[in-house]
């Protein structure tokens, strides 16, 4: 057992939030649920980039003066979140607007563009 | 086993529970809240992670802002039992299930076998990464300094902790970040003011009744 958490660790953690996420996509027929699972998706990328930014900023740590922090993946991660917040705001209103049609968010119903 | 490793142990015990149950509840409002739940969980790992900024931004956008909508939604739509629909498992829900399993099986053997062993013993494909770096010896200052050990050492010392100090007291805080955001990326937040308009105002057409 490591003194300090390897990087691996948190890799892993994202894939199988990642993997759950998809797992989700592939099984659930409600569209809101679908939704849910993305943004599962979308934060478990956001753990990889800020795993690494720490990281790198930890092999950046030279201890002399003038180390800057490397926080890169902490503004990425921001963007996605940023980004998240406009996916869920123009989905949930598709959503409604389906809703609104068809009396229904099973995403096995909305079949008009099915060749 | 350091507070560290007990604290990413617990987290990730809660993320990963939280996560599988907003696919396995069949009631959205129960997969929500357990949405809420693997974010929370996912922000204490920001904390572990020296993320502060990125913390505090996760709990008020996504549990405060993002899952309120969510929420706001499936009660709007009040399912009743019969439209949210059985998990009916056909074979090729049953089939990509299990090829996500095999992706992320394939991807979790590829970040920890293949690769180097680092010194404490754990394999790792980031070398450079997985361990803080070679911090320059005493010998090695008073060399290229040319001037006394005992005098170099103490100074060294107190440089190394001080430097240290600096950038972990700056990584992740929001003047680093913002910094950061505000110079580099500075385009790229500027795009994203507009990503967002462009969401508010096609979230408003779509909810209109007729345009």
């Amino acid at each position: 057992m490591p003194e300090s958490v390897p990087l691996e660790w948190y890799l892993i953690l994202s894939a199988a939030m990642f993997a759950i996420g998809a797992i989700g996509v592939m099984i659930r027929r409600n569209a809101i649920v679908l939704f849910m699972c993305i943004e599962l998706m979308l934060n478990a990328v956001n753990l990889t980039f800020i795993a690494f930014a720490k990281y790198r900023t930890a092999a950046l740590d030279t201890g002399l003066a003038g180390a800057v922090p490397d926080v890169d993946g902490h503004v990425m991660s921001f963007f996605v979140i940023a980004l998240a917040a406009a996916e869920a705001a123009v989905g949930l209103a598709i959503i409604l607007a389906i809703f609104r049609h068809r009396r229904s968010v099973n995403v096995d119903d909305s079949t008009l563009m099915r060749l | 086993m350091s507070l560290e490793v007990v604290f990413f142990m617990l987290l990730s015990l809660v993320i990963l529970v939280a996560s599988a149950m907003v696919i396995v509840f069949r009631n959205p409002i129960y997969s929500a809240i357990s949405l809420i739940g693997a974010i929370l969980g996912l922000s204490g790992m920001y904390v572990l992670l020296n993320a502060s900024f990125l913390a505090l931004i996760q709990v008020m956008v996504y549990a405060g802002a993002i899952m309120v909508l969510f929420l706001f939604v499936i009660m709007l739509l009040n399912l009743s039992e019969k439209e949210l629909g059985g998990g009916t498992w056909t074979v090729s829900r049953l089939v990509s299930a299990v090829m996500v399993l095999f992706i992320f099986g394939a991807v979790a053997i590829g970040v920890t076998t293949i690769g180097e062993q680092s010194p404490d013993g754990v394999t790792t494909n980031f070398p450079g990464l997985s361990r803080v770096a070679d911090v320059p010896g005493v010998d090695d200052l008073a060399r290229m300094t040319g001037r006394d050990g005992a005098e170099v050492a103490s100074e060294a010392e107190r440089e190394r902790i001080r430097s240290s100090v600096t950038l972990w007291d700056r990584f992740g805080s929001v003047e680093a970040v913002g910094m950061r955001m505000f110079t580099r990326w500075l385009l790229v937040f500027e795009v994203t003011g507009v990503l967002l308009l462009a969401a508010v105002i096609g979230a408003v057409v779509m909810a209109k009744r007729r345009l």
